[in-house]
C-alpha cells in the first residue's frame, strides 16, 4: 500500500485540496471519505473499540480541517493525516488509561436461537486479542509497516521516533505476535497458513 | 509461503504473519459519524476561521512557515481602518464564535432537548450502571466519556426501544452474591408485557394486558434510567438559564453536557445528553456518605445505534417450548388491567373518575389510557387451572395444557381501581394516574427532602384548591399500579402529588416543574362541561367545580356514584389557549 495517495476513491485533485483548505466542509468531508479507511484501521488497532475509534477519528477531522490551511505540503498528505490521528489516538488511551473496559455480553440463554452476529468476527479475534496485548507503539509500528506497507523512513516521520526505534519495535512486536499465535492459537495459524498456500 | 517455524530475518517480510493481522476485520463508521462530523465541522468552521497550522501536531511535520516580524510603518488611517476590520470581525466572526461551542448554556441546551427527537424512531443502546465508593471518588472532570471505570454493583442493560412504546431490556446485574440476568419486553400494539430470567426454569411470564412500567414485572434500574433521563429537562429549567454548559460529543454524536448541584450543594451530578434524539447518555452523581467517604454512581451508554434495523416482533420475549424435553412453564397473567377509550375505563373504574388534562407541552399525544385494580378488593383469580373467588372455587376452565399456567383476575367490577394516563413524546413520557387515597397523611408530609421539593397551590382543574407537592429529583414516589401495597416505590423522577377529597392525583415523567404544575392545572373529569380555559402558567383563571365526587367511597363495590357515570356523549374540556413561555400548549385530553 502507497502512502503517496487517498486509499480509497484515487488521487485528490489540487482543485479538491483547495476547496478543503478553503474551509469548504464538503470537500473537506469528501477528503475525510478517502482517507478514512487506513486512518481507521489504525485507529482502531490502538484504540481496541469502534465506538471510541470514531470519537477519536472525528476529533482527528476537526483538527486537520483547522489546521489544513497551514498544511505546507512538505510531506504527503496521508502523511499528515496519519500522524495527527496517532498522536491523538495516544491522548485518548492516556486519557482513558485509568478506566476498564466494559466486557462484551455474552448471549442470554433464553433469547431465540440463531447465528450470532458476531460469528463472522469470532475466527480473527484471538488474532485481534494478541494485537491488543501490544503496546501501542508497537501496534503503530505493525500497522503501519507490517499491514500498510509503510517504508521506516515514513512510519519513523509519522511517530516522530529514529528510523532504528521504528525496527526495533516491528522486531520486538512480530516476536510477541509469533510467540502468541503459536502457543495458543496454533490451529488457527496452520489453517491461515493452509489457507494461504491454497 | 512462509513457514511459521521459521520467520524471515527482516520482520518486513513475514508476509504471512502480517496478513493475518491485516485480516482482522475493523469496523466500520456508525451511519451518524459523517453526518456528526460535518455538523462539527460546521461549528470549527463558524468558530474558528482559525488555522492553528500544522506544525500543532508535532515537530516532525511542516507546518505553516512563520512569516518573520518585519517592522512596518504603518499610517495612522491604515491602522484605523485594521481597528475597524478587526472590529467587524470581531463582531462578525468572533462573537458568534465565542457563543457557539464553549459558552452554551443551560437555556441552549433545555431549548433544545425540548426540541429534540423525532428524526430518530428507535434505538439500541448498551447501558453499564455501577458505583464507586471510596474517599477519593470524585466524578470525572472533564468530559463524560464512554468507558467505564472499574465498578461495583454493576448492571449491564442490553435496551432496543423505539417511539411507540415497545421496548426489549436484557439485563446482567452483578452485585457479589447476586448475579441475574432477565430478558423483558413489552409491546405496546398487544399491551403485552413479557418476562424471563435466564434460568430456563422459572420460565416466562406473559402479563397481558400490561401497563408498560410494570415494575413488579421489569427490572427496577430500567426505570431508574428513565427516572434520570426524565430529570434532564426539570433540572435545567430550575438551573440558572446562563449556567453554562458544555457541548461535546459522546460515542461521536454532537451532545450535550450538563452539572448540577443538589439543593444541599453536597451533591453532584453530571449528565451528558445526545443532541439529535435527546436521550440520556451518560451520568455521574455523587453525594458524601455518612462515613464521610463518597460515592459515585455511575452510568454509561456504551454503545448507541440510532434506527437500527429490527426484526419482527423483535419486541417479544419468545415462549419457551414445553414439548422439549424437561416441562417448561409459560405463564399467563391477567391482573385486572384495562386499557380503553376514557368512556369504556370509566366505566369500569367507577367511581374513580377518569381526570385528564386538557393541556400537554407541545408535542405530548395521549397514547394509552387503563385502569387497574387497586386496593384490597378480595378479587376472583382463575389460577393452577381452577377458578377461584375468596375461598370459594366458582368452576374450572375447559381443559388443561401441560406447561402453561393461566393466572386471570375476575370479578373486576367488585374491585376498586386506579385510573392512568400515559403521554409521549418520541421517546419522552409522562403518566397522569388519580388512585383511591388510601390514608389521610398531608400532602407535606409526603417526600420531604426530595431534590427540588416545593409546594404549590393548585389554581385550576380538579385539584384546584389543593396544595401539590413538586420535586424533580430521581428519587422514588408512591407508584401503585397492581398489587395493592401502597408502600411500593419507584423511581420516576420529576413528580408532583396532591390530593382532593378521597383521590389522589400523581403526575410524572418528563416534565419541568412548571409544566407538572401546568399539567395539574388544566385536569379535568371526563365527561365534565368544558370548564373556563386552565391557564398553563397556573395563574388564576376560575376554578372549575366538577362534578364528580371528591368524596366517593372506593371500597367494596358501592352502587356507580352519580358524580363518576360517564354521560352518553362526552364532552371534551378546552384545551388551553395561553401556552407557558417555555412550552406550547397543545389540546391534550379530554375526548377520545
Amino acid at each position: 500500500v502507497s502512502d503517496r495517495g487517498p486509499q480509497r476513491g484515487g488521487e485528490l485533485s489540487e482543485a479538491e485540496l483547495a476547496a478543503a483548505r478553503s474551509g469548504d466542509v464538503h470537500a473537506f468531508t469528501a477528503l475525510v471519505e478517502r482517507y478514512d479507511h487506513r486512518l481507521r484501521v489504525l485507529a482502531f488497532h490502538l484504540l481496541a473499540d469502534p465506538y471510541a475509534t470514531d470519537d477519536a477519528l472525528q476529533d482527528v477531522y476537526v483538527k486537520a480541517f483547522r489546521a489544513l490551511p497551514g498544511f505546507a505540503g512538505r510531506s504527503s498528505l496521508g502523511t499528515w493525516l496519519t500522524r495527527i490521528t496517532y498522536t491523538t489516538c495516544i491522548d485518548h488511551l492516556r486519557r482513558r488509561s485509568r478506566l476498564v473496559p466494559v466486557p462484551d455480553l455474552e448471549p442470554v440463554d433464553v433469547l431465540p436461537e440463531g447465528p450470532d452476529p458476531t460469528d463472522d468476527l469470532s475466527d480473527r479475534r484471538h488474532v485481534r486479542e494478541a494485537l491488543r496485548q501490544l503496546p501501542p507503539e508497537q501496534r503503530a509500528v505493525v500497522v503501519l509497516v507490517g499491514v500498510q506497507g509503510l517504508d521506516y523512513e515514513r512510519a519513523a516521520e509519522i511517530l516522530d521516533v529514529p528510523i532504528g526505534t521504528i525496527a526495533s519495535r516491528l522486531s520486538t512486536a512480530r516476536r510477541i505476535l509469533r510467540s502468541t499465535l503459536r502457543d495458543d492459537h496454533a490451529p488457527l495459524v496452520a489453517a491461515a497458513s493452509e489457507e494461504g498456500s491454497s | 509461503m512462509t513457514d511459521l517455524r521459521v520467520p524471515p530475518d527482516d520482520p518486513r517480510d513475514d508476509r504471512e504473519l502480517w496478513d493475518l493481522v491485516a485480516g482482522v476485520p475493523v469496523p466500520a463508521p456508525t451511519p451518524d459519524f459523517l453526518p456528526c462530523l460535518e455538523v462539527r465541522l460546521a461549528a470549527a468552521a463558524l468558530a474558528g476561521a482559525a488555522p492553528s497550522g500544522g506544525g500543532a501536531f508535532g515537530a516532525a511535520l511542516p507546518g505553516p512557515r512563520v512569516r518573520p516580524r518585519r517592522r512596518r510603518r504603518i499610517s495612522f488611517l491604515a491602522a484605523a481602518a485594521a481597528m475597524a476590520a478587526a472590529a467587524a470581525v470581531f463582531a462578525l466572526v468572533v462573537l458568534p464564535a465565542l457563543r457557539a461551542p464553549d459558552t452554551a448554556t443551560a437555556a441552549d441546551m433545555l431549548a433544545a432537548i425540548t426540541e429534540a427527537g423525532g428524526s430518530v424512531h428507535s434505538v439500541r443502546l448498551h447501558i453499564v450502571d455501577g458505583y464507586v465508593a471510596d474517599k477519593k471518588a470524585t466524578p470525572s472532570p472533564g468530559p463524560l466519556v464512554a468507558e467505564v471505570p472499574a465498578l461495583r454493583g454493576t448492571t449491564i442493560t442490553d435496551l432496543t426501544m423505539d417511539d411507540s412504546g415497545d421496548y426489549r431490556a436484557t439485563q446482567t446485574v452483578d452485585m457479589g452474591a447476586m448475579h441475574y440476568v432477565g430478558d423483558f419486553g413489552y409491546d405496546e400494539l398487544r399491551h403485552e408485557l413479557r418476562t424471563a430470567s435466564q434460568s430456563a426454569d422459572d420460565g416466562v411470564i406473559i402479563l397481558r394486558p400490561a401497563w408498560y412500567t410494570d415494575f413488579h414485572n421489569i427490572d427496577v434500574f430500567y426505570l431508574s434510567f428513565q427516572a434520570d433521563a426524565n430529570t434532564v429537562r426539570a433540572l435545567l429549567a430550575a438551573a440558572d438559564p446562563n449556567m453554562p454548559v458544555i457541548e461535546t460529543t459522546y460515542l461521536g454524536r454532537p451532545a450535550w453536557q450538563a452539572t448540577f448541584l443538589d439543593d444541599y450543594r453536597t451533591g453532584k451530578q453530571t449528565v451528558v445528553v445526545d443532541r439529535e434524539t435527546g436521550l440520556l447518555l451518560a451520568a455521574d452523581r455523587s453525594w458524601p456518605t455518612e462515613k464521610g467517604d463518597k460515592l459515585v454512581s455511575v452510568t454509561r451508554v456504551t454503545q448507541m445505534e440510532a434506527d437500527p434495523t429490527l426484526a419482527k416482533d423483535w419486541q417479544v420475549v419468545p415462549s419457551l417450548k414445553t414439548t422439549s424435553g424437561r416441562l417448561r412453564w409459560n405463564y399467563f397473567r391477567d391482573d385486572g388491567t384495562r386499557f380503553g377509550t376514557p368512556k369504556s375505563v370509566a366505566a369500569l373504574s367507577s367511581p374513580t373518575p377518569v381526570v385528564l388534562p386538557a393541556w400537554t407541552p407541545s408535542g405530548y399525544d395521549r397514547a394509552d389510557l387503563a385502569t387497574a385494580v387497586y386496593g384490597d378488593p378480595r378479587p376472583a383469580y382463575v389460577d393452577d387451572n381452577s377458578w377461584h373467588y375468596s375461598k370459594e372455587t366458582v368452576r374450572r376452565p375447559s381443559g388443561s395444557t401441560p406447561g402453561v399456567s393461566v393466572s386471570k383476575r375476575l370479578a373486576l367490577r367488585r374491585c376498586s381501581h386506579l385510573v392512568k394516563a400515559l403521554y409521549r413524546r418520541s421517546f419522552d413520557t409522562f403518566t397522569v394516574t388519580i388512585e383511591p387515597r388510601s390514608d389521610q397523611k398531608p400532602v407535606e408530609q409526603v417526600s420531604a427532602g426530595r431534590r427540588g421539593s416545593h409546594d404549590v397551590e393548585l389554581a385550576d382543574g380538579f385539584f384546584s384548591g389543593s396544595t401539590a407537592r413538586v420535586w424533580i429529583g430521581s428519587t422514588t414516589f408512591t407508584y401503585q399500579f397492581e398489587g395493592g401495597r401502597i408502600e411500593e416505590e419507584v423511581s420516576q423522577g420529576p413528580t408532583l402529588l396532591a390530593y382532593t377529597g378521597d383521590w389522589r392525583v400523581v403526575i410524572s415523567g418528563d416534565l419541568t416543574a412548571q409544566e407538572l404544575v401546568d399539567v395539574a392545572n388544566s385536569l379535568q373529569v371526563y365527561g365534565e362541561t368544558a370548564s373556563p380555559s386552565p391557564s398553563p402558567s397556573g395563574k388564576a383563571s376560575p376554578s372549575p367545580t366538577p362534578k364528580a365526587s371528591r368524596t366517593a367511597t372506593p371500597k367494596p363495590r358501592p352502587t356507580s356514584s352519580a358524580t363518576a357515570t360517564p354521560k352518553p356523549t362526552p364532552t371534551p374540556t378546552s384545551p388551553a389557549t395561553t401556552p407557558s413561555p417555555a412550552t406550547t400548549a397543545s389540546p391534550a385530553a379530554s375526548g377520545q
